[in-house]
């Protein structure tokens, strides 16, 4: 009997062990990727890394690494674990002296290991041992999780849309340019993307001579340009105007700011797509629409830009409030002022 | 095969908790209140330890001890030490004869000190010539005389009294003396309600006397019994570490420690905490002592083994906050 509760105190300390090993990778996980998470937003946020899926993967990789190297290192032995939990149940060291006794053949130690096998079938795992925290890693780590919450709201984040990625991160988009600039930018260009859509419907349902283009409109070859024109006056400044900024275009505009915009859009889409292939497949979608409102030959009102206009105003308040406050670093302002010039409409101050 | 075996312990485990609630149970009703003194007093008797009792006159002191003999079926023996006691009035002493057959030859006479119980009253009274008389027997549990050695019967407890306020014409022990008694426990003066009750005893009808259960044979098993309790090796470094903290030229010793100590506890310290946090466990039902039996013992245990430095003395540090100074810091770390 004795030789019996000797063995089953030791299978059930193992079994609180292998808990205990979980519980520990578990908190170096958190510890490490914690560390992982700020270390790669410190390096995306500065400039340091471009890419920032690839900022993801290695702080993926190095956490699990650590978090394996530590758990490798401080896996508890069976008398740490049972040190351990006679200090957290307050088992009165009963634990530790059973296993010390456990071989031992005389009643007293005989009495010891049954004591102390009852006490530890009698208590939960979870409550042996639990999944928290130590109590000296958790300020650090509500610290660094507070400070990863905020450079990420703070920090354009990539997001997947049908047309790709957005943000500063993702394929084929950099993230060069800081992330309050691309905020900027890109609160423009979801409000006008919306807005551009139905108004280049309109307007390319309007004959192709009220803008002085027919021949664009008669030529198969040129269906990319027709696209551009029906994109000039609204979308091609909004999506266009960060492929400018990219590219560090000084386009500046006036009454016919929208022609410029629209001219380098036709370059783009005859180049095949090579400055933006996102552009592209957000031009492309507009134009589509532009095309099924020519076939059907119905005439459209005069075109309404009221929600434009709204848009424009609203992103370029986002605009001076980011560079008024800093955010946006000093060579690139410029491109900002820029290119909200370039996409004013006519007649807006 | 070993099943008889564990049964009997748990047995024998019971028996001591009946014995310990027995005499606790007898003392009070003689003796009132201070139900902490009283447990460690008897833990020190089953230890077979000798304990050093302080407190101010009429507390009851000899009244405590009187009592603990009384409810063991012991023999008991009174030893009221002034300066004018002699070795031999402690020990005893040879003594001129008459055998049958009227030859005469000396024969021993044992002295007080061979009974079970001795209760030396005021110990700091006697000369130090007087209380060497008792270092051989605390520690060697033997007495010689005319270079004959005589044993002593066990079970085998000094307790020794002093007042610590009344020092004229007094001789502190010395350390070498202190350092054999097992705990030195602290006779505080009753509360209120512990008043009107030994008010309400003495001064009302007799109350029965105390009966004994059971007698020597019985508490030297409860002795060896607890001897048996185990001890994991943590515990025991635990309170060897406990022990060099009190050495001012210790690495973990405390500043209090190396600002008012210039001797730390010798091993009986150690000794004497391990025995008693054994008795607590065997007391709550375990068969293995415990760092909190460490922690409860170790102030009765250590107090009267530190020996102050001369900053000490004159800022009249406390050996018992020093001792929970020590605990606070070897235990927490």
């Amino acid at each position: 009997m004795a030789s019996s509760s000797s063995d089953l105190l030791v299978t059930r300390l193992e079994d609180l062990r292998r808990r205990a090993t979980l519980v520990l990778f578990g908190q170096a996980l958190c510890v490490s990727g914690g560390v992982s998470v700020l270390i790669a937003e410190g390096l995306v946020v500065s400039g340091a890394v471009h890419n920032v899926l690839a900022a993801v993967g290695v702080a993926a990789s190095a956490t699990l690494l650590t978090a394996a190297t530590a758990t490798m290192a401080l896996r508890p032995g069976l008398r740490d674990i049972a040190a351990s939990i006679d200090a957290r149940l307050d088992l009165q060291d009963r634990l530790v002296t059973a296993l010390q006794f456990n071989t031992a053949a005389d009643p007293f130690s005989q009495l010891v290991v049954r004591d102390a096998y009852s006490r530890v079938t009698a208590v939960r795992a979870s409550d042996a041992v639990p999944f928290a925290l130590p109590r000296g890693i958790r300020p650090a780590a509500a610290a660094a999780a507070v400070l990863a919450v905020m450079i990420l709201v703070t920090t354009e984040v990539p997001r997947w849309s049908p047309a790709g990625w957005t943000g500063t991160g993702g394929p084929g988009i950099t993230a060069g340019a800081a992330g309050a600039t691309a905020r900027a930018t890109s609160a423009v260009n979801q409000q006008v993307n919306s807005a551009g859509s139905s108004i280049a419907a309109d307007n390319a349902t309007e004959p192709s001579s009220a803008r002085q283009q027919p021949a664009a409109d008669q030529t198969g070859a040129t269906t990319q340009s027709a696209q551009a024109r029906s994109l000039r006056e609204m979308a091609s400044p909004s999506n266009g105007g960060a492929d400018q900024l990219e590219r560090g275009s000084t386009t500046r505009g006036d009454g016919t700011n929208t022609n410029t915009a629209a001219n380098t859009l036709n370059d783009a889409g005859v180049a095949g797509g090579a400055a933006s292939t996102s552009y592209e497949q957000r031009g492309g979608g507009v134009a589509n629409a532009a095309r099924s409102a020519r076939s059907t030959g119905t005439t459209a009102p005069p075109p309404d830009d009221s929600t434009y206009r709204a848009a424009y105003r609203s992103g370029r308040a986002a605009a001076e409030s980011a560079v008024a406050q800093d955010r946006v670093p000093a060579d690139l302002r410029s491109y900002v002022r820029d290119y909200f010039i370039a996409i004013r409409p006519t007649g807006d101050k | 095969m070993s099943s008889p075996s564990v049964e009997a312990v748990e047995t024998q485990a019971g028996t001591f908790r009946a014995c310990f609630d027995h005499l606790r149970t007898e003392i009070g009703r003689v003796f009132v209140g201070q139900s902490a003194l009283v447990e460690q007093l008897l833990v020190c008797f089953f230890c077979q330890g000798h304990a050093l009792l302080e407190g101010a006159p009429g507390l009851g002191k000899t009244l405590l001890i009187r009592t603990l003999a009384d409810a063991v079926s012991l023999r008991f023996a009174r030893v009221q030490c002034t300066p004018d006691l002699m070795p031999a009035d402690v020990t005893g002493t040879n003594i001129l004869a008459e055998a049958p057959g009227g030859l005469r030859e000396f024969a021993f006479q044992h002295g007080p000190i061979f009974a079970n119980v001795v209760l030396a009253d005021e110990i700091n009274r006697a000369t130090p010539r007087t209380q060497s008389a008792f270092l051989e027997a605390m520690q060697e549990r033997s007495v010689t005389v005319f270079g004959l050695s005589h044993s002593i019967d066990e079970p085998f407890s000094v307790f020794a009294t002093q007042n610590p306020i009344e020092m004229e014409g007094t001789y502190p022990l010395p350390e070498a003396q202190l350092d054999r008694f097992f705990f030195k426990l602290a006779v505080q003066a009753p509360t209120l309600d512990e008043l009107a009750e030994i008010m309400a005893r003495t001064t009302g009808a007799a109350p029965p006397p105390v009966t004994a259960h059971f007698g020597a044979d019985v508490v030297r098993s409860m002795a060896a019994l607890i001897r048996e309790v185990k001890i994991a090796d943590d515990t025991t470094r635990l309170v060897l570490r406990v022990i060099r903290a009190t050495h001012p030229d210790a690495s973990e010793a405390p500043e209090a420690i190396r600002k008012y100590v210039r001797y730390g506890v010798s091993p009986r310290g150690a000794q004497a905490i391990i025995l008693a946090a054994k008795t607590l466990a065997l007391l709550a039902g375990r068969y293995h002592a415990s760092v909190d039996d460490v922690r409860r013992v170790a102030v009765p245990a250590l107090n009267h083994r530190l020996i102050l430095n001369f900053h000490g003395e004159m800022e009249h540090a406390a050996p018992v906050t020093l001792v929970e100074q020590v605990l606070d810091s070897v235990l927490h770390r």
